[in-house]
């Protein structure tokens, strides 16, 4: 389908007038119809180059665009929020797996005044299906209507040859999305998960500082809407992420920031990360369920179902925990000031608030790169827990350093730097959250035993489960060796070393 | 993808009738569905009010290069496409027979398709040659329009012989058309038919608002979703995706 727009006081008459001779226009009755974009918070069907919308009139569709073919339309009886409630079908299996975990949200809403119908020839044969459209929202913050369109939809130009010579009419795009998203408040895009920072270096330490935390504090304020309104569990997982990436700058970037700044919102970030671990826990435990049950028998895994409600139950009051957190005045100072301290520049007296940033950075990057290497380079074939533990912080440290001052870097090389990390980081992580699990599951495992209404079956099945998590946890730490090899190896120091200064005695 | 021939070898059963019915029901309900009009008469392209007559219909399904694809046609509905028909199709057989390994060639060309449809509904001429013979050996189910009477008994008997003598195995899917619950015959044969499992359970009936698509030219649901007859045709749809699995 071809759309135009057209020119606003432009009605069907006058369509009937601009028809190529021998054609007619056939026009069935106006709808009503209310339409709704849908898209992941993070933008993930609008990257691929999808829009979803759900229309409401007479009856209520799902509708796909995809780039170069007819739109899909499927019935829905209810607003799909996650990939599962989805209709079974293209729509499905085009969105579901770009969603993944991640929930739709609503961008924005038109309302939209439509006409189906189509241009027949002498013969009373379709040339176009058409559909005409006259749509309207509201601004965001409920104003008077901040939009209108008259446009023409055709599945062929040919009867409107005359139309479009005469240059009355404008081809666009086949969705509104970015007049939905301006009346919805949203930016197509402006959301990602990724750390997106622009630094310039020749920017001061304290300049650069500062670009980093607000746009981690924007993360977080970003977030706080979808995690209280418990939309999916990313909301959460990024609020927590940027949350840490935070604490983390103001320890890495002493000396940058005014001390009793950095003192006071270390403490207010520690608080934050505190009082949303159990949440997030709760949550990667209820993420691996399909996991765990596909790593048991059929059989047991039916047995997992106490576990299951007991996590369940726990979350629902870890999630009331959580939104009363980001409610409170505490946490609403807290991002205010925050924002307060990071926007006003003229306070800066800390030493290295003036320092280059490029210079700083290679700096911090190699201290950090060194600690690894040393503390990594002490392990034997078969580390114990405690020392990989440490070693996950540290490059942990170094993976936020690296992505902080990315853009002060050639592209292809930091992003290999940053892959060679991360492959080192998946093992450690791994490793970790065995560990991290198994410790829940045996605490668990106690909680079901106390409860009469738990069959023992139940119990065993948990703690068959915390057997099949310690050999994976195992095959973790087994891998690490090769994975520590590969990261500290010479080519690997050296690219570093090019990248990073610090001479070749890493 | 899968795909349903909608054929016998009596004329004037139904199977158009049902074809673009059956192909709007897919549609509405959600799958990107593919109505292929193989009669030269082209009675479902004017049902659909699409002008029959394609440049190369003949070589686009004959010819390895030439993409069928690319004739296929957007209709007034969502979600539902057509290969209208070519009066050039009357000399398909010919054509096929030409073919080195017609039905793999059929095969392929029907595969070509799948990227973009979740169903192919195929309105076949009423005769036994080798268009419905490749056909029938491609595609995963046939569905057969059985009028109430001792004839079409008969036929649908020869039917089920030369489907089995494909070799393939199809699945057959008989079902009541045109039934008239007034005639005595039709109610008795009727019953007699849905004894046999392999029939499908819902029956159309015979109505005038089905005879009146060739002056709507329209799928009754698209006029008159709540008339007997459109009902019925979206529960014989239902039975056949349960049936085919879809
Ligand atoms: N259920 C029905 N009730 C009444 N008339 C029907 C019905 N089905 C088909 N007809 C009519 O019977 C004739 C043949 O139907 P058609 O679908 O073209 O059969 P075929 O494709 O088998 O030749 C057409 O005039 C059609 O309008
Ligand atoms: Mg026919």
């Amino acid at each position: 389908m071809t759309r135009f727009l057209l020119p606003p006081d432009l009605d069907e008459s006058f369509l009937v007038g601009a028809l190529d001779p021998g054609h007619t226009l056939r026009l069935g009755p106006p709808e009503r119809l209310t339409v709704t974009y849908l898209d992941t918070f993070d933008w993930r069907l609008h990257r691929a180059g999808l829009a979803l919308t759900e229309e409401r009139g007479r009856r209520r569709r799902l509708v796909l665009f995809q780039p170069g073919r007819d739109s899909f339309v499927v019935s829905t009886g209810s607003t799909p929020r996650t990939a599962d409630d989805l209709p079974q079908g293209h729509l499905a299996e085009t969105i579901g797996p770009l969603m993944d975990i991640r929930a739709l949200v609503e961008i924005g809403e038109l309302s939209v005044e439509r006409r189906d119908g189509r241009v027949e020839n002498h013969e009373g044969d379709m040339v176009a299906r058409i559909r005409l459209e006259r749509s309207g929202a509201r601004a965001a913050n409920g104003g008077s209507r901040s939009f209108a369109s008259n446009t023409l939809r055709s599945s062929s130009s040919d009867p409107f040859n005359a139309l479009v010579k005469a240059g009355g009419v404008e081809e666009i795009p086949p969705h509104d999305l970015e007049v939905a998203a301006e009346a919805g408040g949203r930016i197509p895009g402006g959301y990602s998960s990724k750390l997106r920072i622009r630094l310039d270096s020749e920017q001061t330490a304290g300049a650069a500082a500062r670009t980093i935390l607000l746009v981690l504090l924007d993360t977080v304020e970003a977030n706080v809407p979808g995690t209280i309104d418990d939309l999916d569990t990313e909301f959460l997982h990024d609020l927590r992420a940027a949350c840490r990436r935070s604490r983390s700058a103001l320890t890495q970037l002493e000396g940058v920031l005014p001390p009793e700044v950095v003192a006071h919102f270390k403490t207010e970030f520690k608080w934050l990360g505190g009082i949303t671990g159990p949440l997030r826990d709760l949550d990667v435990y209820l993420l691996e369920m399909p996991t765990y049950r596909s790593l048991l028998t059929d059989a047991l895994a039916g047995n997992l179902e106490p576990l299951e409600k007991l996590i369940a139950k726990e979350r629902a009051i870890a999630h009331r925990a959580v939104a009363r957190a980001l409610r409170s005045l505490r946490f609403n100072r807290f991002v205010e000031s925050w924002r307060e301290a990071l926007e006003n520049t003229g306070t800066d007296s800390a030493p290295l608030a003036d320092r280059r940033i490029a210079d700083l950075a290679a700096k911090r990057i190699t201290k950090a790169y060194r600690r690894v290497l040393k503390r990594g380079g002490n392990l034997g074939p078969e580390p114990p827990a405690e020392a990989l533990h440490r070693l996950r912080i540290d490059a942990k440290k170094l993976r936020y350093l690296l992505e902080f001052f990315r853009s002060l870097y050639p592209k292809t090389e930091i992003t290999a730097r940053i892959k060679e990390l991360k492959r080192l980081q998946d093992i450690l992580g791994g490793f970790n959250d065995m560990e991290v699990q198994r410790d829940r599951l045996s605490g668990y495992a106690r909680e079901l035993r106390s409860d009469r209404g738990v069959k023992t079956s139940s119990i065993l099945t948990v703690g068959r489960l915390s057997g099949v998590l310690e050999r994976r946890q195992e095959d973790f730490r087994l891998a690490f060796h090769d994975a520590f090899v590969g990261f500290s190896g010479e080519p690997a120091r050296a690219a570093f070393g090019r990248l990073f200064g610090g001479k070749g005695s890493m | 993808m899968k795909s349903l021939a909608v054929w016998t070898i009596k004329g004037g059963v139904g199977k158009t009738s049902a074809a673009v019915n059956l192909a709007h029901a897919a549609a509405t309900d959600g799958l990107r569905t593919l109505l292929w009009d193989l009669d030269p008469q082209g009675a479902a392209s004017f049902y659909l009010r699409i002008p029959p007559g394609m440049e190369g219909a003949v070589e686009s399904i004959t010819r390895k290069r030439t993409a069928l694809a690319d004739l296929v046609l957007p209709t007034e509905f969502d979600n539902l496409t057509i290969l209208p028909a070519d009066f050039a199709y009357r000399h398909l057989d010919l054509a096929l027979d030409a073919t080195k390994k017609p039905r793999k060639r059929f095969a392929a060309k029907l595969d070509g398709l799948a990227d973009r449809h979740d169903l192919v509904i195929l309105d076949c001429p009423p005769s036994v040659s080798l268009v419905s013979e490749t056909v029938i050996k491609t595609v995963d189910a046939v569905l057969i329009p059985v009028i109430p009477s001792t004839l079409s008994m008969r036929t649908l008997h020869q039917v089920r012989v030369f489907i089995s003598e494909q070799g393939r195995g199809a699945d057959v899917l008989p079902f009541l058309s045109m039934v008239d619950l007034r005639k005595k015959m039709h109610n008795e044969l009727g019953l007699a038919c849905l004894a046999d499992p392999a029939f499908l359970t819902v029956a159309i009936p015979s109505a005038s608002v089905v005879e009146k698509m060739g002056i709507t030219r329209a799928p009754v649901a698209a006029t008159l979703p709540s008339q007997p007859a459109a009902r019925a045709f979206t529960a014989l749809w239902r039975e056949i995706r349960e049936r085919m699995e879809i």
